[in-house]
């Protein structure tokens, strides 16, 4: 299982409804001061980089941004440090199992209404043995005999849809995300089975599931974010390429779409190093949705 | 019970198998040589023979007038003539040195394996080889695409590279227009900064750090950690 079948559904456990309207309206007050100036039509440079970053309340997302820092610098990342030196690795990934079964019923509910059957009955699988042979989940034996976890949510399935990513959005505490993502995690938040399971105690689960989940990812990023951190000369824009990228992947369930990627070959001939600086930019923009 | 499980592992196993593409395998050749090269500089040398040889490498197997290009975006065109030629000199030293020096100086086991290979492009110039990188020490191995061009001899170059998902000029090219568009494209700017990257990957990095390769996690993400 990696990292993002861990990370998914996180939002669904933490976007907790009463909160929703006084952040909905503090974050219109600032994105209403905080959006990117275009830039005009004159500096075509400019311009093309301001279309292609997709991102309207960069200033904004920005200040997001360093929050969010501060407060993994406070609080997330000495938690994760001490989770990462203290706890065993068996108890890790009973915990990432765990985490993962919980969010598997609104899995199935996706792959089925993406059509996707094979992976519809993984997941019908993957839950059926790993919440009986495999104890509640902490055990995932589905993977052991070939059944590989995989992870969707409501923003994967509009986008198999048709629906438009939608700019560029970063959540304070959560992330990146896009305005598609975003409301697909708002109705993940609702739609999730296990919020409708009668059982004493299903938001405490829920909420320490999620929290673990949380300082788990954190954990298990904690060498490579630091070094993306290190050497990006711009950390922001690296996260929300990498986070893009990321998406595109999970949204065509791991696979490369060779048709989305641009014909080089009948653009340009690469052979002609001077030529190639001066070539059209529908390469750039064939490359980057 | 037992039935539903039946069920479900029948529906798992009804995906039918897509149709086969088009294979290339002198790309898949070229991919494995290029491999082996960039393998054997880990045992073979040492210091600066390495690096020499390691920019010759680069050199000779980079499309680097496409790749300089593509990770200005739309400020390419601004760039005058002289400024070009000092960016495309400074381009593989700035790769050599903040990429592939990471793979040389890890020191656990690597070794790659070419599973397959698809041509692309309406006139079949270009190719993706697609391989599997097994890592000492790492859980699962890297799952690694190479974008390959073809020219009129039929000598391939490398333009860009997917590490488990990520390719990395379009992740340059996010980081470099970003600079640009901070800076009113200055490329002066943006070439300072190659340069102090450039010094900064040569300095030791802080234990812990320079290990893996820098794809090597199924994904980084933002430090909170939510991804709705």
């Amino acid at each position: 299982m990696n990292a993002i079948a861990v990370r998914r559904g996180l939002l669904t456990r933490f976007f907790a409804p009463p909160s929703c309207a006084a952040a909905a309206m503090g974050v219109f007050l600032l994105a209403v001061s905080g959006c990117a100036t275009r830039p005009p039509a004159s500096d075509t440079g400019a311009r093309a980089a301001y279309e292609e970053a997709n991102d309207p309340l960069e200033p904004l997302n920005r200040y997001f941004f360093e929050l969010t820092n501060f407060a993994d610098f406070l609080f997330l990342r000495p938690v994760a440090e001490v989770y990462d030196d203290l706890m065993p690795r068996f108890a890790r990934k009973g915990l990432r199992n765990f985490s993962e079964n919980l969010s598997t019923p609104l899995t199935l509910g996706h792959d089925i209404l993406q059509g996707s059957w094979r992976r519809a009955g993984e997941s019908l699988a993957r839950l059926l043995l790993n919440s009986t042979l495999g104890i509640a989940g902490l055990i995932d034996v589905a993977a052991m005999i070939g059944i590989p976890a995989h992870s969707e949510d409501a923003g994967q399935t509009l986008a198999v849809y048709g629906v438009p990513e939608g700019p560029y959005i970063f959540l304070p505490f959560l992330g990146p995300s896009s305005l598609r993502a975003a409301s697909g995690g708002v109705a993940d938040y609702y739609a999730d089975p296990i919020g409708y399971v009668p059982i004493e105690g299903r938001r405490f689960i829920r909420l320490v599931a999620g929290a673990a989940s949380v300082v788990d990812f954190r954990a298990g990023t904690l060498d490579v974010l630091s070094q993306v951190e290190r050497t990006s000369i711009d950390y922001y824009a690296v996260l929300r390429e990498l986070y893009r990228q990321n998406r595109r992947r999970e949204i065509l369930n791991g696979e490369i779409d060779i048709s989305t990627l641009p014909d080089l070959s009948d653009d340009f001939d690469f052979d002609m190093e001077e030529e190639a600086f001066h070539q059209d930019d529908s390469i750039s923009r064939g490359l980057l949705p | 019970m037992t039935r539903l499980l039946a069920a479900s592992l029948a529906l798992a196993l009804l995906a039918g198998s897509p149709a086969a593409a088009e294979s290339d395998q002198e790309a898949e050749s070229f991919i494995r040589s290029l491999a082996e090269k960039i393998l054997r500089l880990r045992e073979d040398k040492a210091g600066e023979a390495r690096e020499k040889v390691l920019m010759e490498l680069l050199v000779k197997n980079i499309s680097l007038s496409r790749v300089s290009r593509f990770i200005l975006g739309p400020y390419a065109r601004d760039m005058d003539k002289e400024t070009r030629k000092a960016y495309k000199e400074l381009l593989p030293e700035f790769v050599s040195k903040v990429y592939v020096r990471r793979l040389l100086t890890y020191e656990g086991e690597v070794s790659l394996e070419v599973t397959k290979s698809v041509r692309k492009g309406r006139r079949g110039r270009e190719a993706i080889v697609y391989s599997m990188a097994t890592v000492e020490n790492f859980d699962e191995p890297i799952q690694i695409q190479w974008w390959l061009l073809r020219d009129r001899e039929g000598s391939y170059k490398l333009f860009d590279i997917n590490l488990n998902g990520f390719w990395a000029a379009q992740w340059q090219r996010a980081e470099f227009v970003s600079q640009l568009r901070k800076s009113n494209g200055d490329f002066a700017q943006l070439m300072a900064t190659m340069r102090a990257q450039i010094g900064g990957a040569a300095a030791p990095s802080p234990p812990g750090v320079s290990a893996p390769p820098p794809a090597a996690p199924a994904a980084p993400a933002a430090p909170s950690a939510a991804q709705p």
